[in-house]
């Protein structure tokens, strides 16, 4: 391979990384099973994305197995509950079917990938608002293995 | 107006045509003049205002993308990143052509945006990627072209990211604090295979990043707090692998045989490697650690001056000038009335202070 192809194939891998992991997001969006998940809030800022609402999901809380340390991957399968998915408990093994949300353990909780909801400072302060006097939930959409992506907030 | 390297090509030119000289003395003459010092330093220039230019657009379109731009469609945001990518390598390639220090800050911004477009994606999905990973991307992308286009600058990008793939992996695996360790001797890796291998942007990037973590121990009390933290299992494969390449980079470059100062460099690595290592298990006290600091930076001084490189005797100029006035604050002001202590402290800065930089001025009009 020519210098100037190597060159051509690093700027087409930089273009198409991107363009893969958006796609990659989409599916689930658009193909993937929606939940409603109970959700709390704290507010800070990310330097690198700008405002955002810090969320924490009480589905983070639940039991995990002692040998899940941090890092390690959990499952929390999930179950309806009127409009509202819950769940009790976690495995550190992929479940053989059912509604489940992927998640890594971190600091004693379980984190999903879903802890920030970005949005411009009025709105972030508008939904900081409502997280903390009205029932807010997170609109969520499942890959097919659990992998989460948080689509919306939803203020009732 | 033309420069004075531009005068004396075209003289000789026309010396060529009027047969005082022959066309290949003409040459040998323009191209005396066309690499010298006032050349070079002006390139210099002209380089480092091209990367500074690109890093700021670079930081203001991070920080514009970063200022929720909600109004813009999620796939429109996406198209103005991959478009911005290409179009910024493309520009560059073509520009390096006719304009070559602008046309590789255009391909450095390039590969700037590529590492913000792996931020912005996880915001446009409101999730929170592993940022450890997007570093090490970030990482591959900088190393693969500072191989492809032998670019030191993307060199330097890449040193930096795996820097801070570092950073974030040790706090994933809640070892934040194994960073004061782990980074030093990235730092110590840095400069053994940057001097090794003839990648100078890695060896000021290395050595400044020992000095700027050693400093910190100095002090009594943070030499203590890290002695008695014990970093967890992946913090500690982290820091050993650092240390095994630092090691192995030091060994390298002590064999260099074309630098008579780096079998002394390679000792000095290893020492230092050896000294955050043993600083994470045992207290080594403060007095210790400010030896080893002014050790450092006088030998920085030393290997600055037998090898020509005034960046690095300015390095240990700044350390030990920096340790004198903070161990001066720190312990004289303690022991002796204010008026006698700001006497002799400032007496000896400016005592140390006058000797290097005699030092630094013999070697900056050094010939070669």
């Amino acid at each position: 391979m020519t210098r100037r192809t190597a060159f051509w194939v690093l700027v087409a891998l930089q273009a198409l990384v991107p363009v893969a992991m958006a796609g990659l997001r989409q599916a689930d969006v658009s193909f993937g099973q929606h939940v409603l998940l109970d959700v709390e809030s704290v507010d800070p800022r990310d330097p690198f994305r700008g405002q955002y609402v810090a969320l924490r999901y009480p589905i983070g809380s639940v039991y995990f197995p002692a040998g899940a340390t941090t890092g390690t991957t959990v499952y929390v399968p999930l179950h309806r509950e009127g409009e509202v998915w819950r769940g009790s408990a976690a495995t550190t093994t992929q479940p053989d079917g059912g509604t489940y949300i992927r998640g890594q353990v971190r600091g004693g909780q379980i984190e999903f990938g879903i802890e920030q909801y970005y949005a411009d400072e009025d709105e972030a302060r508008r939904l900081g608002l409502a997280l903390r006097e009205r029932g807010t939930y997170a609109d969520v959409a499942l890959g097919p293995d659990g992998r989460a992506t948080l689509t919306r907030l939803v203020v009732r | 107006m033309a420069s004075f390297e531009q005068r004396i090509a075209a003289e000789a030119k026309s010396w060529a045509d009027e047969g005082l000289v022959s066309p290949e003395q003409a040459d040998a003459i323009a191209a005396r003049y066309a690499d010298t010092e006032r050349v070079r330093r002006r390139d210099r220039f002209v380089r480092t205002l091209a990367f500074v230019g690109a890093i700021g657009v670079g930081l203001g379109v991070i920080l514009f993308f970063a200022a929720n731009w909600d109004g813009i469609p999620r796939f429109t945001r996406l198209a103005v990143l991959v478009v911005g990518i290409v179009a910024l390598y493309a520009g560059g390639d073509r520009l390096s052509r006719v304009r070559p220090r602008v046309g590789h800050a255009l391909l450095l911004l390039g590969c700037l945006l590529f590492g913000a477009s792996l931020f912005l994606v996880g915001q446009m999905f409101n999730v929170s990627p592993h940022d450890s990973l997007a570093f090490l991307l970030w990482t591959a992308a900088a190393a693969a072209g500072a191989v492809i286009l032998r670019s030191e600058p993307f060199a330097g990008l890449a040193a930096i990211t795996f820097g801070g793939w570092i950073a974030y992996e040790l706090v994933d695996a809640d070892g934040g604090e194994a960073i004061v360790a782990a980074l030093p001797v990235y730092g110590v890796a840095l400069y053994a295979g940057g001097t090794r291998f003839g990648v100078e942007v890695l060896r000021p990037l290395g050595a400044a990043t020992v000095f700027a973590l050693l400093f910190p121990l100095t002090f009594g009390e943070v030499a203590d707090e890290i002695a008695d933290y014990s970093a967890g299992g992946a913090a500690s494969v982290v820091v050993i692998v650092l240390a095994a390449a630092a090691v192995a980079l030091a060994g390298a470059l002590a064999f260099m045989r074309s630098r008579p100062t780096a079998p002394w460099e390679a000792g000095a690595c290893v020492a230092v490697v050896a000294l955050f290592l043993g600083a994470t298990v045992v207290d080594m006290g403060p007095l210790a650690l400010n030896i080893a600091l002014v050790a450092l930076a006088l030998g920085a001084v030393a290997a600055g001056y037998t090898a020509a490189e005034p960046w690095l005797v300015g390095l240990g100029i700044v350390a030990v000038a920096l340790e004198a006035a903070i161990r001066f604050f720190d312990f004289f002001a303690r022991i002796m009335p204010r008026s006698v202590a700001f006497l002799v402290g400032g007496t000896f800065v400016l005592a140390l202070a006058w000797a290097l930089e005699r030092n630094r001025d013999r070697l900056v009009r050094r010939p070669g």
